[in-house]
């Protein structure tokens, strides 16, 4: 009782002082706290609670979404269409041979029809192989220091390193069925515009001037002083045959740059050539010259026509993916249901209380 | 004017005297700061201390001497302070605490951050990248983590030294006068700039320096009263003295000249014993020699208490002084996650190496298959280095240590740093951890062990201050055995207006109707009162005073004509007053301090009568005795002017009319009045100053029944006591003190020995059952004895159990005789320098201290704070076990165990003394409360197992009559025998080993100084912030923390199991396919800032959910987060998710035209999505902050990947320079189907696993969490937050 009673007073006394302290002291309060949200962490914030009972409709609507996302990809990849010729038998394995293919279109590939060529257990994405080679080089000639940088007389080699000695180089022709008429493709847009302007320039290009303007003979006379590299047997000036433009020669050379872009895994395949124009069905004829030895690495060949759709090329991975996820989607819900069945109740009894 | 003053005015920064008064009183500017040898100054500060430690290490020590000999400062004008030999021959008096100096920085840090086997792992790392077979890109670029790393630990070990050295100057800056030949008088100078040899002047209240030796001190007697808590933690006074030749200067006539005060002083070289110092003092002028030991020294750090000026030569300076020599002491505490952290790391260490080993089979394996060596020139990718498989392998298994690297995370220490600063600082802002009345926030101390907070198993709390206010209010007393309590409705009594002390008024009545006639017949109730009260005020240390002590050497000074205060001059014309000489101090009206003339200082107060014994007007009284000189220990402030050789014969106030009379003074005239309000002279107020609240309490209860303390000095003390006879009311008594027998905890109890008329009276004051054990056989046979002794026990009893504490007052007549032998015994004991003095000095009071009559007893309430109950209720509700360890006795500590709720009602209570007792409760299986022992601690020391079980079933623990040494113990014995996280909450020097052996150590910053906060890692102004800090901070700080740390290793391990997956499809050739530079970023630019923001401000649930809810603390304190299992289960998610990450890519990216920087970047964006996206899976809160964060570091992934797309050259070494792949990629739908489908299915079984959790076993928090929000649904029928969309369907 008497506790009760002081304690009252107490109290009382507690709060008069504090009014009085706080209209007194509010200059006084030095250490006081800025009472703002972000210092006193209230921030108002957003809890999310995953249970499984809101979860269940959002799987299952996602696992729905997904198959028919899946579906609509599949659809969409048969417009895509791709004919894949493996040549690597041509002439037993054994090169140079020269090999002609005849194939039949069942259908018209539409413009733009895309040319490849793709090889198989090829390991561009060996980290020696990977970094031999010299980017310097390639933009401003300089000498590298890697391993195939130098041929059997120390001449230094351009272009250098092991990703350039490998290079490419079957050569590929199609006839149109009508005839023995060449399918007129280019290999405009085969690289890309910026490794051709920023990444790969030729001797004398440095100050962004225009290659149109370059002979073949003055890029001759400044790949002077080097050599070749080794598996090759051309000169790197003599890889276009055209003779009064080198937008398409030396380091320039589109298939050169193509291969020079380093594939990302062992089965790659490269873009060849374009062929802005239509491809109607009916028999074609294919005539590879063969220079790429590949039986050693148990590597595989192969000239691939194809065209593209929407999303990118024809490809069913990622279709199968998204089926694959949605039906998982399903299943869960499924398990979400029967568990929200089973121990639903129970937990949700907890909520209730 | 002199060119000195020319000098001093420049020194002040005024700008001559023209318009002086316009400027603000700068205390400072007044500064003395001698003209250093800036060149010299700056070398020795910065170059050659810091490499003092490797000089004592390698060079000789640099004064071989077993002695200094020290000349002083203060004799010749003439020479430059930085030209004296003690400038040269010892240290300066500046501290450095600090680890570095501007010069040392950089390559101090390095050497320190280079000891760290982490940092020594990376550099290692590092060294491998420029071996040119192993190197995956440009060696260089190896380098930008770890010096990013080494960057941040350097600014923050910058930061933490700059904070350091702030501290430092702020003790530096101090001031302290020192005596200065040129001007001849005392000036203010900078503490560091204090040299070996200086005189200074230090007063009341003020910090000692330096080690000084003491030459002068306002005590007529040369006595100085000093504080040593800093230095030793005991809050007592001690007492020194001033030297035997120099005692002569402390009496006011013979002042101390220091121009004629040669003197040569040598003292042994610096060492560590505090308690000694040897040397000696040579007088030149007058001859003679001093011995200096401990008693005339008094070190840095202590304060000068009840003594209103010390002057001494200083001996040691700066790191040589006592105190520094002693602070040695850094305390690292280790947080239980970080010591867990270690081992998870010391798994991903094997978890690397056998990935590297794999990764080096799997290379040999490939090369034969391939039989790569024997066809080199027909495989055109076959780049080979060494002549063989196996060699190859093992270079790659090299290459394989820099790619995975990356699994042991360097940036997590860093990371967990920052998130622990950003913790510690929200905690410091808290503002219901602030207390308006004291104006105090809470004080994190320790910045490393917040998640800590979160663990705890048990809080050891101390009693008094921590649970209690540490106020002590007077609450009742028995006299004779007959109780007056005080009316509890009775207002305070007012006229003390410090403390509150409720008066009985049958009491009052009693006392104001005594008759000092009577007093030598002790054995009637109204003399026993009279004792009773006379003991109550004078059987303690406190100390009474008219007026604060004040040191007059801040008053300023009259020079040439010109009166200085401040840094403002005044001129006054010569010929009004005597041109005192070149040294004056004097009282001016310009300090707010007595403004009234000298003159009416001299003049005592009118007090009431002064009376001795032998003006009483009784037949018996005793021959008058002469009255001790004792006035003068409190002599009035204007006399006390250090070296106020001359009075002078002009006085202030005329100084103020003249000064008026210039017409430039009106805010003189301000001063002026105002300090005339604040010191109108109050006779009768007395200001108390007391070692413990408890008497101080008992003083102010004696002085509201009448018994005033008027004065103490050592040889007497002056009592006012009421007597009906006088005028008044009341008479003034001086008793002679014989003898003072003080506290030690040993006795448990202090005596005064005093000349009472003719007798000697002795007053002693302590624990009951100590004095009533010593009480004289007479008495207890006696009738009236008898009913003393049977009544006052049963009303301790009752005041124990009110939860009081309680006094046992005693009286003794001692025979002369025994007297006389007895203290010629205790003398020579005093005198004597043995080991165990103390003892026997207790000893020897024993002996006097018995055969007492018993006179009364006090209560003396301690009232608890408030929202102690509650806070030990949540608590324990949090499943801590609250053990309370007091030095009270039993029945106190009980009682105040009831009313904090620390024991139920419910429980039974078990008293713990002895090994049976332990039997006895095992045998029941209730549950119980327990009370320990002394000795029963001792058990549990000792690890006794029944003793342990009785621990952990009981419901809480109360230990009573526990020692500091033993409260320690407990701490100890908990940590080690039942293996919990403890902490310890104190308030006291006493609690001081307790703080600091526990895991986390709280101090609470009451009334008991400030050790306890010193020594603590948090703290606290009020034991109930406990509850948030606890509840709340520690257990977010604890789930912030463990969720981050596995988010950590979890995002090194997806990264690295990437790369390795990566091998599979590269011939085990080491090719990192991520990008390398950002790669080596990653960790520390792109998933750093969001995991920082998760640690320091996520909230798994609400504050105030925690609060309502304490049982949600078991989260934290079972450890339920950070787990080896867990450390699993996320190690098991790192696979899936890598996997996801690297196969989705594979198969959507084979046979394609994908090159292989594009490739890099799709699994760079999947790991950077994954890994964020499972941070916002784990991220509970989300405020706007959190997503501006996540989704800026969404943009700025790709942002990054853009413009480094844009600027790549050849030059940063990466092959096949990545240019625009990025835009390229973007631009593909391809790219964005493939990302969001490896998104979805590398977090789903993550997601599924919890909702299933979730479901079926729901943790304490989200099971709260979900009925919050029920509860919130089945109130409002609608939902915040996530919607439920069939939540009325449920219900």
């Amino acid at each position: 009782m008497n506790d009760n009673l002081s304690r009252a007073k107490e109290i009382h006394a507690k709060n008069v002082n504090f009014q009085t302290s706080s209209s007194e002291n509010g200059a006084k309060q030095k250490n006081r706290p800025k009472e703002t949200p972000l210092k006193h962490q209230k921030v108002l914030g957003w809890q999310p609670i995953f249970s499984v009972w809101t979860v269940i409709p959002v799987v299952f609507i996602i696992g729905l979404a997904s198959i028919s996302i899946g579906v609509v990809l599949l659809l969409i990849n048969d417009s895509a269409k791709e004919k894949i010729i493996s040549y690597e038998s041509c002439n037993n394995g054994r090169v140079p041979a020269r090999c002609n293919i005849s194939f039949y279109i069942n259908e018209p590939f539409e413009s733009p029809v895309y040319f490849y060529y793709g090889i198989k257990n090829y390991f561009q994405n060996h980290r020696q192989y990977l970094k031999s080679r010299s980017d310097q080089q390639l933009h401003e000639v300089a000498n590298c220091g890697s391993p195939w940088d130098k041929d059997d007389n120390m001449i230094n080699i351009a272009p250098c390193g092991a990703v350039a000695n490998s290079m490419f180089n079957d050569t590929f022709s199609l006839y149109f069925p009508n005839g023995n008429n060449l399918v007129p493709w280019t290999h405009d847009g085969v690289a890309w515009e910026v490794d051709k302007n920023m990444k790969f320039r030729n001797p004398g290009l440095i100050n962004n001037d225009d290659c149109r303007h370059q002979t073949k003979s003055e890029l001759e006379r400044l790949f002077k002083n080097y050599s070749h590299p080794r598996n090759w047997e051309k000169e790197i000036w003599d890889l276009s045959e055209e003779e009064g433009n080198t937008c398409n020669n030396g380091f320039m050379n589109t298939d050169f740059i193509v291969w020079m872009r380093t594939a990302a895994l062992p089965a790659f395949r490269k873009p060849y050539r374009i062929f802005n124009g239509r491809l109607p069905k009916g028999y074609y004829r294919l005539e590879i010259m063969s220079n790429y030895p590949v039986v050693e690495f148990h590597g595989k060949k192969s000239f691939i026509i194809a065209t593209t759709s929407w999303i990118g090329s024809h490809d069913s991975t990622l279709a199968i993916a998204y089926i694959v996820g949605g039906s998982i989607c399903l299943m869960i819900g499924t398990i979400f249901l029967y568990i929200h069945l089973k121990f639903g109740y129970k937990s949700d009894l907890i909520g209730v209380q | 004017m002199t060119d000195q003053h020319q000098n001093y005015a420049n020194a002040m920064g005024t700008s001559g005297q023209s318009t002086p008064y316009t400027k603000r009183h700068r205390r400072n500017s007044s500064l003395w700061v001698p003209s250093g040898a800036p060149f010299t100054n700056a070398i020795r500060s910065n170059i050659v201390a810091p490499l003092e430690p490797l000089r004592h290490r390698f060079g000789r020590q640099h004064s071989a001497a077993s002695e200094r000999e020290i000349m002083p400062n203060w004799l010749d004008s003439e020479i430059p302070r930085y030209k004296l030999p003690n400038y040269h021959k010892y240290c300066d008096n500046k501290i450095r605490t600090t680890k570095y100096t501007f010069w040392t920085f950089v390559p101090k840090n390095l050497w320190e951050q280079f000891h760290r086997w982490a940092n020594l792992y990376f550099l290692m790392i590092v060294g491998l990248n420029f071996i040119p077979q192993l190197q995956a890109f440009n060696a260089y670029m190896g380098i930008i983590p770890v010096a990013i790393i080494l960057a941040l630990n350097a600014i923050k070990d910058g930061i933490e030294d700059y904070r350091r050295k702030r501290a430092d100057n702020r003790i530096n800056r101090n001031t302290v006068h020192v005596w200065d030949p040129q001007t001849g008088r005392f000036r203010k100078m900078h503490w560091e700039l204090v040299l070996v040899g200086d005189l200074i002047h230090v007063s009341i209240d003020e910090t000692i320096p330096a080690d000084i030796v003491l030459v002068r001190s306002s005590d007529p007697q040369g006595t100085v009263f000093v504080e040593t808590s800093n230095l030793d933690g005991e809050n007592n006074l001690k007492q020194r003295s001033v030297l035997e030749h120099c005692r002569k200067y402390c009496r006011t006539r013979t002042p101390l000249e220091p121009c004629e005060f040669d003197v040569k002083v040598f003292v042994n070289t610096p060492d560590k014993r505090i308690n000694y110092v040897h040397g000696s003092m040579i007088y030149n002028t007058t001859g003679g020699t001093d011995l200096i030991n401990r008693e005339n020294v008094i070190l840095r750090g202590c304060q000068v208490r009840n003594t209103t000026f010390v002057e001494g030569i200083v001996l040691y300076t700066g790191k040589e002084t006592k105190a520094m020599l002693n602070n040695g002491f850094v305390r690292y505490k280790r947080s239980t996650l970080e010591r867990a952290t270690n081992k998870f790391i010391i798994y991903c260490v094997f978890i690397l190496l056998l990935m590297c080993i794999t990764g080096g089979a799997g290379s040999i394996t490939w090369l034969i298959h391939y039989e790569a060596h024997d066809k080199t020139e027909n495989i055109p990718f076959m780049v080979t280095y060494a002549a063989s498989a196996v060699k190859e392998g093992f270079i790659n298994f090299a290459s394989f240590i820099i790619s995975y690297q990356v699994l042991i995370p360097l940036a997590l220490y860093i990371s967990v740093e920052v998130i622990k600063l950003g913790q510690i600082y929200l905690i410091n802002q808290d503002l219901d951890l602030y207390y308006e009345e004291t104006d105090r926030r809470i004080e994190c101390r320790s910045l490393n062990i917040p998640e800590e907070l979160g663990q705890i198993q048990y809080v050891l709390s101390d009693k008094t201050g921590t649970l209690t206010e540490n106020k002590m209010i007077f609450r009742s007393c028995a006299v004779s055995g007959i109780d007056y309590e005080a009316d509890p409705s009775a207002a305070p009594s007012t006229d003390c207006s410090e403390q509150e002390v409720k008066l009985n008024e049958t009491l009052l009545h009693l006392l104001h109707q005594l008759d000092s006639n009577a007093l030598d017949d002790t054995n009637t109730d109204s003399n026993a009162l009279f004792y009773f009260f006379l003991n109550i005020s004078i059987c303690n240390t406190v100390m009474a005073h008219r007026k604060p002590h004040e040191d007059a050497i801040e008053h300023g000074y009259v020079e040439d004509e010109v009166f200085y205060v401040g840094n403002s001059a005044f001129h006054i014309r010569s010929e009004q007053y005597d041109r005192p000489g070149s040294s004056t101090e004097l009282p001016t009206p310009m300090t707010p301090t007595p403004m009234t003339p000298p003159a009416t200082f001299l003049q005592p107060p009118a007090t009431p009568t002064a009376i001795t014994f032998s003006e009483l007007p009784t037949p018996s009284t005793p021959p008058s005795m002469p009255s001790t000189p004792c006035e003068t220990k409190d002599p009035p402030t204007a006399i006390n002017t250090p070296t106020a050789s001359k009075q002078y014969s002009f006085n202030a106030s005329d100084l103020v009319r003249r000064i008026s009379s210039l017409g430039k003074l009106k805010f003189l005239k301000r001063d002026n009045g105002k300090a005339k309000r604040i010191h109108k002279p109050k006779t009768k107020e007395r200001i108390y100053e007391a070692e413990s609240p408890d008497e101080l309490c008992l003083v102010f209860a004696a002085k509201a029944y009448g018994f005033s303390l008027q004065n103490r000095c050592p040889e007497s003390v002056t009592v006012e006591i009421p007597n009906k006879n006088s005028l008044s009311g009341a008479i003034s008594l001086q008793v002679p003190v014989m003898k003072i027998l003080p506290f030690d905890s040993d006795r448990k109890r202090m005596s005064i020995i005093v000349e009472f008329g003719d007798r000697i009276l002795l007053l002693c004051k302590g624990a009951d059952d100590e004095v009533i054990s010593n009480l004289s056989q007479e008495f207890k046979k006696s009738p009236r004895g008898d009913f003393v002794i049977e009544n006052s026990r049963q009303i301790l009893q009752k005041y124990a159990n009110d939860g009081m504490r309680t006094l046992v007052m005693a009286m003794r007549f001692i025979p002369q005789d025994e007297y006389e032998t007895w203290l010629e015994n205790h003398e020579r004991i005093e005198a004597t320098c043995i080991d165990d003095k103390d003892e026997q000095i207790s000893q020897s009071a024993r002996l006097i201290e018995k055969d007492m009559e018993l006179l009364g007893v006090t209560a003396i309430e301690d009232r608890l704070q408030d929202g102690v109950a509650e806070t030990i209720r949540a608590l324990r509700e949090a499943g801590i076990q609250v053990w309370v360890l007091t030095g009270d006795k039993l029945e106190t500590a009980k009682n105040i165990a009831m009313s904090c709720q620390l024991f139920s009602p419910q429980a039974k209570e078990l008293l713990i003394d002895e090994q049976s007792d332990i039997d006895m409760l095992l045998s029941q299986g209730e549950v119980f409360n327990a009370l320990l022992s002394g000795k029963a601690v001792k058990l549990l020391k000792e690890g006794d197992r029944g003793m342990l079980e009785v621990v952990r079933r009981s419901a809480a623990i109360l230990c009573y009559r526990m020692t500091p040494a033993e409260k320690a113990d407990v701490v100890k014995t908990v940590k080690k025998h039942l293996k919990g996280k403890v902490l310890a909450v104190g308030d006291g020097a006493n609690d001081v080993p307790m703080i600091l052996s526990a895991d986390v150590g709280i101090g609470i910053s009451g009334q008991e100084g400030l050790q306890a906060v010193m020594s603590s890692d948090f703290a606290l102004a009020r034991f109930k912030f406990l509850r948030k800090l606890l509840l709340v901070h520690g257990h977010w700080c604890y789930y912030r923390l463990a969720n981050i740390m596995f988010y950590f290793l979890l995002r090194n391990a997806v990264l690295v199991f990437i790369i390795y997956w990566a091998q599979i499809f590269n011939g085990f050739s080491g090719t990192d396919p991520l990008d390398p530079l950002y790669c080596m970023l990653y960790p520390i630019i792109f998933t750093s800032v969001q995991p920082i923001v998760y640690g320091a401000c996520d909230q798994d649930v609400s504050a105030k959910t925690l609060l309502e809810e304490p049982r949600l603390y078991n989260k934290g304190r079972l450890g339920t987060v950070y787990k080896k299992r867990i450390f699993a289960a996320n190690m098991i998610d790192a696979v899936w998710q890598s996997l996801v990450i690297y196969f989705i890519a594979h198969l959507a990216y084979f046979d394609t035209e994908c090159d292989f920087w594009t490739f890099g970047f799709l699994l760079c964006s999947s790991l950077f999505f994954v890994n964020s996206f499972h941070l916002a899976l784990l991220t509970r809160s989300w405020t706007v902050p959190v997503l501006c964060v996540n989704v800026f570091f969404c943009f700025f992934h790709f942002g990054f990947f853009i413009f480094y797309n844009l600027i790549a050259t050849p030059g940063i070494g990466t092959k096949d320079i990545p240019l625009n792949i990025a835009v390229t990629a973007m631009s593909s739908k391809y790219f964005w189907a493939v990302l969001f489908v490896t998104v979805v299915v590398a977090l789903t079984p993550r997601f599924v696993i919890k909702l299933i959790q979730n479901k079926i076993n729901p943790g304490l928090v989200y099971e709260e969490a979900l009925r919050r929000k029920s509860r919130s649904i089945s109130i409002n029928g609608s939902v915040n937050g996530v919607s439920f969309p069939c939540s009325r369907f449920v219900l």
